[in-house]
C-alpha cells in the first residue's frame, strides 16, 4: 500500500509523520517536495544520484519557415516568431511536444534540459527524492520521474498547499494522511485537502501534531484521526537536530495500522 | 507610423496604463506627418490567460506592424520579444494617451531599455 502524507498548510508535521511513519514500519520513503525537500536530514547513508531532463523545442532557423503554426499551437506562449526570427522561452515551455509534431517543415527538434535530480539514500530504509534545479518553474516532471522508482508499497512525503504539485503527489497512493495542527490557519487549509481528497475520490485520515494547543479542531474534522502527536519541546528540539523520535515508535505503528485499514 | 498605447477603456483620452501585458487593451495609432490618421483600440485576451501574457502581446503587437509601444513597465521576456521585433518601447505611464503620442512625437518620452520586474503585471491588471 502507498501512503501520502499531506497537509495544505506546511509546517504542520508532514516530514515528521512521513519520516518516523516509514522508519518505524520499515517502509521505503519518496520524498515528493521537490522544491524543498528535508527527509534526508533524517534518514542518512550513502547517496545515489541521477540528472532528470524535460524535453524542450529547439528550432532550425534553416528549416524553419516562419510559418508560425508552432506558436499557435503552443497553450503557454512559449514560442515567438517575427518576420525572420523564431524563438523559445525554455522557462514557460510545459514539454507538450506539440510545436514540433506540427511543424510541417521538421525544423523543430525536442532536445533534453535538466530539471533537477533524483536522489537515493540506503540506509535502514531507502529514501529516494528529487532535488529540483533552481529557476525549473515546474516541479511535477521531475515528480513524476521520482514517482517512478515507487513499489507497491511507499510512504509519500508530499508539498504543501492543495495545487498541482500536492495532488501529483497523492494521486498514486492509496491512502492519504493529512497532518494538521490546532489552529484557525492549519484547520482552513484542512478543509481544503479534504475537498481535494473527496474530488479525486482517495481514502483518506487525519493525524493532529502538536495536539495540547487551545484551538479545538479535533471536533471540527469529520474524518478518521489516525493519531496524535503531543504538542511538546521536546519532539521540537529532536526534530530540529534531525533525530527520530523513538519514544514515539509505537504511536507511528498505530498511525500506520489505522491507515492501512482505512 | 504605428504606435501602440498599453490602456484600459482604450482611446485618446485614456490614461496610458503602468502594465503592458496584462494591459486590458491596447490603444494602437497611424501617426502619418506628425498627425493621427485612425485609431483601433484591441482588446487584449492574453492578460487574463496563464504565463506568457507579455510574450504573447508582443508577438501580437508585432504581427500588426507596430513600430513603437508607449506604456508604463514592460517585463524582461516581453521587451526581449519587442527588442527582437524592432520595435521600441517608451515610458508614458499615467499619461493622457492624447498626450503621451504628443510628447513621443516631439522626442520627450524615456525610451525604456531595461525591463521592469517580471510579473508586474500578473495581479494589477486593473491598473
Amino acid at each position: 500500500m502507498r501512503i501520502a502524507v499531506a497537509s495544505g498548510k506546511g509546517g504542520t508535521g508532514k516530514t515528521t509523520v512521513a519520516v518516523n511513519l516509514a522508519y518505524f514500519n520499515g517502509i521505503d520513503l519518496f520524498d515528493l517536495d521537490v522544491e524543498e525537500p528535508n527527509d534526508h536530514i533524517f534518514i542518512k547513508g550513502e547517496s545515489k544520484e541521477e540528472t532528470v531532463y524535460r524535453k524542450i523545442p529547439k528550432i532550425d532557423e534553416e528549416k524553419c519557415d516562419f510559418c508560425g503554426i508552432c506558436r499557435d499551437v503552443c497553450e503557454y506562449n512559449a514560442i515567438v516568431v517575427l518576420k525572420d526570427k523564431a524563438y523559445t522561452f525554455p522557462e514557460l515551455c510545459h514539454s507538450c511536444g506539440a510545436c514540433s509534431y506540427f511543424c510541417p517543415r521538421n525544423a523543430i527538434e525536442e532536445v533534453d534540459k535538466p530539471i533537477g535530480k533524483i536522489v537515493e539514500i540506503s540506509s535502514d530504509i531507502k529514501l529516494t527524492y528529487g532535488l529540483l534545479e533552481i529557476g525549473e518553474a515546474m516541479p511535477t516532471p521531475l515528480m513524476r520521474a521520482v514517482k517512478r522508482k515507487m513499489g507497491k508499497k511507499a510512504i509519500i512525503d508530499c508539498p504543501p498547499g492543495t495545487s498541482c504539485p500536492f495532488v501529483e503527489s497523492v494521486l498514486d497512493a492509496d491512502v492519504c494522511i493529512l497532518v494538521c495542527e490546532p489552529t484557525p490557519f492549519s484547520y482552513h487549509d484542512l478543509k481544503l485537502a479534504m475537498g481535494v481528497m473527496k474530488k479525486l475520490d482517495k481514502k483518506f485520515g487525519v493525524v493532529i501534531n502538536k495536539h495540547g494547543l487551545p484551538f479545538d479542531i479535533e471536533s471540527k474534522i469529520q474524518a478518521p484521526i489516525l493519531g496524535k502527536i503531543p504538542f511538546s519541546r521536546e519532539i521540537a528540539e529532536k526534530y530540529s537536530r534531525g533525530e527520530l523520535l523513538f519514544d514515539y515508535e509505537d504511536l507511528f505503528k498505530e498511525i500506520y495500522d489505522r491507515a492501512v485499514s482505512l | 507610423m504605428r504606435i501602440a498605447v498599453s490602456t484600459t477603456n482604450g482611446g485618446l483620452d485614456d490614461k496610458v496604463s503602468e502594465v503592458f501585458g496584462r494591459a486590458v487593451s491596447f490603444t494602437i495609432v497611424d501617426v502619418e506627418d506628425g498627425e493621427i490618421k485612425s485609431i483601433e483600440v484591441v482588446r487584449n485576451d492574453y492578460a487574463v490567460r496563464g504565463g506568457g501574457a507579455g510574450i504573447a502581446v508582443s508577438q501580437f503587437l508585432a504581427d500588426k506592424g507596430v513600430e513603437v509601444v508607449l506604456t508604463g513597465n514592460v517585463g524582461p521576456n516581453a521587451l526581449s520579444v519587442l527588442n527582437s521585433a524592432g520595435i521600441k518601447v517608451y515610458r508614458a505611464g499615467g499619461m493622457k494617451v492624447s498626450e503621451a503620442i504628443e510628447k513621443f512625437l516631439k522626442g520627450e518620452l524615456e525610451q525604456i531599455l531595461v525591463p521592469g520586474d517580471p510579473k508586474f503585471g500578473r495581479h494589477r491588471r486593473s491598473v
